[in-house]
């Protein structure tokens, strides 16, 4: 048992911590929410130096050759500043799916470009419902034609389809309830692709995208026939654990934003925070903050360490939903008005947390999950 | 990072849990436990003497004093395992709080004395701290003792004094200098309650058990060498006691056992209208509820025990532990009461589980009051850990 941080991870924290708070001010934060891309073509640039885009890669195609627990801890510092933007999908997701179902010809032409900073990927899972679940895929197939494959159907939530310049689809190409699912390369630009933007509250670019009559051939064909599902679940578990981190990250923000307000505000002639009816509120705060991290890494410890994870992540990512979402309520409910006015920086935590805690699996999925796991049903 | 333990010590628990499981008079599924306090109290002894002779009771002690000088994680271990299994014989007021107290503060001559009886498990010791004007605020307390030259003369009370009447030595704070700053006047004793003539006085708690006592001191002289360290220190050299294990993971480990009784009851039994309890979703939600705060508890008891494991003294973690256990302990009591209808409200043996958890939800109504109630321990993370400044402290402008 041993609950503190590797000396990488320490070192990672504290230089993406300065990196970050240099480069994502609220202002800049503020103006990335209105950006259609939601990062500059610099900061894109300095992500790749700093070795953070392949971070996950292995060295042999170009990448850093981390684990994703020392991701976590890079996600922690992203949540921190409230950083979104198409880091996650690329250098998460994309990689992740890329890693478990890509061929060595795709691994060795895709993830150097990855890692470099000249690619971006986005994994177009759901469809209407949302959910996770290989029964989420109704319109989208995939028929042999030729010597290759044709791709009609409709996605939703998809990620920062504006700035990626493939898609990964997940088609049917079997007709099979909850199997048959194969996963393609679309290039963005490719005829018959059409983007609908999605408006989320916390300026998170989602989409839905239109595939009509795709036309690609078998070299596209980014898993084994009929397989991903597998591959799918398991991206989704470092989908959940990362949105994990990310709020844990800003958990601890808030909590300092909240102990800083609170020991300055005054009112009855004495700091707020010496009153025990604020001060419970941010002890209870403290604690949920403490429990998120914990929650959050251990997940990520168990994912890159442990076969049987599945019950980290649907704890992980249960508590964290619920437990943000408190914390941003208590810290508006201390802040009082001030905290709940547009040019105040506190909002902007809490409108991105409505994203964070649905993305990947919300309270009620996880917490399902649990009890499937459990045997409590 | 690693959130696992070493294969050493889960060999340590694998050892553990045989004995345990060897050591229970009856199948592991059927026991529930013994009452130390009470009926039992024997029985808890001869326990803590097998403990002691395994090298497990005092295996936290440094190895100077006959220990073991056992790692944090397997003192975590230890506690988890004795939880989990409802074990008895565990000496939280001597092994635990007095002997390290003593290895700090004691003179060779108390250490001599006092050490081996407890590294052996043969004495049972108890705390005199809260009195009935000092709850929260302890440092209020005014037991009397004064310095008659060849003896100390204590008078006053001590109050929720558990296990007082199975104990054969107290330990206790009391008050030497009036004059001095609340802090600074308290001194530190030890004293045998039959030969000093210290009366105690049963407290029966709301569910009809008796745990804690009041313990009257009425002109009771004790021996000169009683004092603990130095004169006037009493407050600290408690608040070092106070230091040295508060991982709390016997919550969540003693809550993880009743969470697997309480699931299989849930499976094999209907709700009042006929419907098996575990399709109930209401039942679902409690329970994977209380499987998140059991985890919560455990992660902080671990990051506790790993936090001290590092040399740091751990207080916010302390407090927080302390609060989820508690919590947790009181969660899972009514859980198990809410799902009998109106069963719930009976302690005879057609009511689920023959009562026992209704009549642990009245037992542990205590438990976040006791040992620094939940709103001090929120204090305490506020002002220690979080920085914001102490109500009773404040000068107001003006």
């Amino acid at each position: 048992m041993d609950l503190g941080l590797s000396e990488i991870q320490k070192m990672l924290q504290q230089s993406s911590r300065e990196f970050l708070e240099e480069n994502c001010s609220m202002q800049f934060i503020r103006a990335m929410e209105s950006d259609p891309i939601g990062v500059t073509d610099e900061l894109w640039k300095n992500f790749a130096e700093l070795g953070w885009l392949g971070l996950m890669i292995p060295e042999q195609y170009g990448g850093s050759g981390f684990e994703y627990q020392d991701m976590s801890i890079l996600l922690e510092e992203m949540g921190r500043v409230g950083l979104a933007g198409p880091f996650f999908s690329t250098s998460i997701i994309a990689v992740q799916t890329i890693l478990s179902s890509g061929n060595e010809i795709q691994k060795s032409q895709l993830l150097p470009k990855i890692a470099s900073g000249d690619l971006k990927f986005s994994l177009s899972f759901f469809e209407k419902n949302g959910n996770i679940n290989p029964s989420e895929i109704q319109t989208t197939t995939a028929r042999k034609q030729d010597e290759g494959w044709v791709i009609n159907g409709e996605k939703s939530f998809v990620p920062d389809a504006a700035s990626s310049d493939y898609f990964i689809v997940a088609a049917k190409t079997m007709d099979s309830q909850n199997q048959g699912i194969s996963l393609f390369l679309v290039p963005r630009d490719n005829e018959g692709v059409e983007i609908t933007e999605m408006k989320s509250v916390g300026g998170e670019k989602l989409s839905k995208v239109n595939f009509q009559e795709i036309k690609i051939d078998n070299s596209q064909l980014l898993s084994n026939e009929n397989l991903s599902w597998d591959v799918l679940s398991k991206v989704f578990k470092l989908g959940a654990s990362g949105k994990s981190s990310e709020m844990a990250g800003a958990a601890t923000k808030i909590l300092e934003m909240t102990i800083d307000y609170v020991k300055n505000r005054e009112q009855f002639n004495r700091p707020i925070g010496s009153f025990q009816a604020v001060q419970h509120q941010c002890a209870d705060m403290a604690i949920m903050s403490k429990l998120c991290t914990q929650f959050a890494r251990k997940s990520a410890w168990y994912l890159s360490n442990q076969e049987k994870n599945d019950l980290e992540v649907h704890r992980s990512k249960a508590y964290v939903s619920k437990s943000f979402h408190d914390i941003c309520q208590i810290s508006h409910q201390l802040h009082g008005a001030i905290g709940y006015t547009w040019d105040y920086d506190l909002q902007i935590y809490t409108r991105k947390m409505q994203h964070q805690k649905l993305a990947f699996g919300d309270y009620n999925y996880h917490h399902k999950k649990i009890s499937e796991l459990l045997n409590l049903t | 990072m690693r959130y696992t333990f070493t294969q050493e010590d889960e060999e340590f628990r694998q050892e553990l849990r045989d004995w345990i499981r060897n050591e229970i008079p009856v199948n592991f599924e059927k026991w529930h436990g013994v009452n130390e306090a009470g009926d039992d109290f024997e029985y808890g002894l001869k326990i803590r003497r097998k403990l002691a002779k395994k090298g497990w009771l005092t295996m936290a002690w440094p190895k100077e004093y006959g220990g073991q000088g056992a790692s944090y994680m397997k003192q975590v271990i230890f506690n988890e395992e004795m939880s989990y299994h409802r074990m008895p014989g565990r000496d939280g007021f001597g092994a635990k709080m007095l002997g390290p107290t003593l290895m700090v503060h004691g003179t060779e001559e108390q250490k001599k004395r006092f050490l081996p009886p407890i590294a052996n498990g043969e004495v049972q010791w108890c705390q005199g701290y809260s009195e009935p004007d000092s709850g929260s605020d302890l440092a209020s307390l005014k037991l009397k003792v004064e310095d008659k030259k060849d003896h100390w003369l204590v008078n006053g009370t001590k109050v929720w004094t558990s296990m007082a009447h199975k104990a054969t030595w107290i330990f206790f704070l009391g008050r030497t200098d009036p004059d001095a700053p609340k802090h600074k006047g308290i001194s530190f004793f030890v004293a045998n309650i039959e030969d000093c003539g210290i009366e105690v006085q049963p407290i029966i708690n709301m569910g009809n058990e008796h745990y804690f006592n009041q313990v009257i001191f009425n002109n009771v002289k004790i021996p000169k060498d009683s004092l603990i360290g130095e004169l006037n220190r009493g407050w600290y050299i408690a608040a070092t006691l106070l230091d040295f294990e508060r991982s709390g993971v016997e919550y969540p480990s003693s809550a993880r056992r009743n969470f697997e009784e309480i699931i299989q009851f849930v499976k094999k039994n209907k709700n009042s209208s006929g419907e098996p309890l575990i399709k109930d979703p209401y039942i679902n939600k409690m329970l994977v509820d209380l499987d998140l705060d059991i985890e919560a508890a455990r992660l902080i008891a671990y990051e506790v025990a790993y936090l001290q494991s590092q040399g740091e003294v751990p207080s916010i973690e302390g407090s927080v532990a302390k609060i989820l256990g508690t919590t947790l302990t009181q969660k899972i009591a009514k859980i198990a009461t809410d799902f009998s209808g109106i069963y719930g409200q009976l302690t005879d043996s057609s009511a689920p589980f023959d009562g026992k958890y209704l009549k642990q939800q009245l037992h542990v109504t205590a438990f976040t009051i006791f040992a620094g109630t939940t709103e001090i321990q929120k204090n305490i993370i506020a002002t220690r850990g979080l920085g914001l400044p102490r109500e009773d402290k404040l000068t107001v402008k003006k």
